[in-house]
């Protein structure tokens, strides 16, 4: 399969050898695993249509035709998947509704990198009082109901796109930090970090360039796993309808909005509900393929 | 969310200084939350009583302020809040319903969303164990690709979809189970108000996901049990399936079903409002949901210190039972990721 010899496992680390690295091994793992090449492609469809929506979409996501409301599908030539209530087409939705999930998907666990790995790396290696505050820190937020902060926090300052990704960061990142710290711990004592310190590497380059390399595998699973909740996420807040904003489509607002419909216009539930699992699944299948691919205890 | 706490090991004295500590950070806990959320709630722009339709004389206004106590510098208003809430178990009075108080609403609404959830817990993991039981000693027959099926199902889609099309199908079209509702009476069977129909699909419902999890979780955590050395002695020793099962297998298996446990009820918590908006349960959830709406502060203030609570309380209490269970935790050998 040519389109997936790119993988983002592909990333070889720097004047590496190319042939049996860790990155290596575990893409030929990843890529011998079918369920994992599977939910690979599934993601990489979605993120096309998400990158390319308006080239790939029939009509604008908001483009309201008056005398062609709640049509069904393959009513009408143009709607191949018919049309909602107020008469856009619906494929266009469920594809723009992709660069909705994936946006939220990815940004939320960007920031949750970003926050969570260096929060994480300092509270593992300075230890003592840092560690403390920041352990804390993080035991408090784990007791923070998240979900329900979101939609307090969507409340307060109302839906949209920046708002969603940011109500679904606060609680994000711990679970990273957390992660991180426990990898940096377990690495610190190890003989190769000590033999950098004795050498006088400076203590942000020891993190940098010997510890989080060989931390960053779990974190990427993580992530990976990441993904499917914050989408999970947006689609329950969108369902509520205190998440993403009309006109822009989001494939939980369209299952919510359908509700009022679905008895007579089953196909405005069907194919957001499709959409979604089908994004679920991708994401599930291609964490799992990662985390078996890079798990030490899977290398012969 | 995430499963993979790390596990500190204690031991005699020392436990009781663990629980004691967590005791302390729990309330710590309560306070920031306390604090954010009230300084967030008054931080919305528009109040309950910014005139909409008819606009209000000032003094006339001036007084419902004096008397939910909305005038008074914000510091003074928590302060005030807090003394009543820890105090006199006082939460204040609800905007949506004058006439009564937010103790007495949610005194009057828990007990709805506490059915949901027990009967959801035991569907889940009843039915998730014996499930994840079953398909680990039959790996590959069809109860064990329904299983995984059901499994990929119930992680894919989220509760609330799930009801949607669960009503479609059992309430519009065969019209066997009612739309909504909970403890209806027409819809309870046998004239008794314990076996109700308009139970089934909103248990149902929510209990697919985490029954998916505890299913995946318990069917490879057997597989996992029934590799090891001790299990293969138990057989070898010439030990009966049933006591091998119960004795070595199940008893190992089941201790990080524990770790779920703490990570399911929390977020079952939670998930309660999708489930009771769709199917028009009027327990906490669809008023956490209907106060926001109506920007009712002190119902909202009352039921997130409420969720906040039982959240921690659910993560102290796992960690206890976990440390309390297995030994090795106890022992000294580092557990978790």
């Amino acid at each position: 399969m040519t389109a997936t010899a790119a993988t983002p496992l592909d990333v070889a680390p720097p004047g590496g050898d190319r042939h049996r690295t860790l990155w290596h091994d575990a893409a030929r793992r990843f890529l011998r695993n079918r369920l994992a090449v599977f939910g690979l492609t599934i993601v990489l469809i979605f993120l096309f249509l998400a990158v390319f929506a308006d080239l790939v979409a029939p009509y604008p996501y908001d483009r309201v035709y008056f005398d062609r409301v709640l049509r069904f599908p393959l009513d009408l030539p143009g709607h191949p998947l018919g049309t909602d209530e107020v008469g856009r087409d619906y494929l266009s939705r469920l594809i723009y509704g992709a660069r909705t999930s994936m946006t939220v998907g990815i940004a939320v666990q960007i920031v949750a990198f970003s926050i969570g790995v260096p929060l994480g790396s300092l509270a593992g290696y300075v230890g003592g009082r840092t560690d403390f505050v920041i352990s804390r820190f993080i035991d408090i937020m784990t007791a923070f109901p998240g979900l329900m902060f979101s939609i307090l926090i969507i409340s307060v300052w109302g839906g949209g796109l920046t708002k969603v990704i940011f109500a679904l960061s606060i609680t994000s990142w711990i679970g990273i930090a957390r992660l991180t710290r426990g990898q940096i711990l377990s690495l610190r004592e190890k003989e190769y970090v000590e033999a950098a310190r004795c050498t006088g590497v400076s203590r942000n380059r020891i993190i940098l360039r010997h510890l989080l390399p060989n931390a960053l595998t779990p974190i990427l699973v993580a992530i990976s796993f990441g993904i499917p909740a914050a989408i999970f996420g947006e689609a329950g807040l969108s369902f509520l309808g205190i998440g993403i904003n009309d006109p822009i489509p989001s494939w939980g607002k369209m299952v919510g909005v359908s509700n009022a419909y679905v008895r007579v216009y089953w196909h405005l539930a069907l194919f957001p509900t499709i959409a979604v699992a089908l994004a679920m699944l991708g994401f599930s299948f291609v964490g799992d393929g990662m985390r078996d691919a890079l798990d030490p205890k899977m290398i012969e | 969310m995430s499963a993979s706490r790390p596990r500190v090991t204690y031991s005699g004295n020392s436990m009781a200084r663990y629980i004691f500590g967590r005791i302390l950070s729990l309330i710590l806990v309560l306070f920031i939350v306390s604090v954010v959320t009230f300084f967030l709630m008054h931080q919305v722009p528009g109040g309950p009583f910014d005139e909409t339709k008819a606009p209000l004389p000032p003094a006339a206004k001036e007084n419902i302020l004096r008397k939910y106590g909305l005038d008074k510098p914000i510091h003074i208003q928590y302060l005030n809040y807090m003394k009543n809430a820890v105090l006199h178990f006082d939460f204040g009075i609800p905007f949506q319903q004058p006439t009564t108080t937010v103790t007495a609403l949610i005194a009057k609404s828990w007990k709805v969303t506490a059915q949901v959830g027990l009967m959801t817990v035991t569907l889940a993991f009843g039915l998730g164990i014996t499930l994840g039981i079953y398909a680990a000693y039959h790996q590959n027959s069809w109860v064990d690709n329904i299983t995984t099926f059901v499994a990929m199902l119930g992680i894919t889609v989220p509760s609330f979809v799930v009801a949607m099309w669960l009503i479609l199908f059992f309430a519009v079209r065969l019209k066997w189970l009612p739309m909504g509702g909970w403890n209806a009476s027409e819809t309870c069977l046998i004239g008794s108000a314990y076996i109700c129909t308009d139970w089934i699909l909103p248990v149902v419902a929510y209990a697919l996901g985490p029954l998916a999890i505890i299913a995946r979780y318990t069917r490879s955590s057997v597989v996992d049990v029934m590799r090891q050395d001790f299990t293969r002695t138990a057989q070898a020793k010439g030990l009966g399936e049933q006591a091998i099962m119960f004795r070595h297998i199940l008893r190992n298996a089941l201790i990080p079903m524990v770790t779920a446990l703490g990570v399911i009820i929390p977020n079952l918590l939670t998930g309660s409002i999708f489930i009771e908006a769709v199917f028009r349960i009027n327990g906490l959830g669809k008023f956490f949901v209907t106060s926001i709406f109506n920007r009712d502060y002190p119902m909202i203030m009352a039921l997130f210190l409420l969720i906040a609570f039982l959240w921690s309380l659910t993560y102290l209490f796992t960690d206890i039972v976990y440390t309390w269970i297995d030994p090795r935790v106890r022992l000294g050998a580092e557990g978790g990721v």
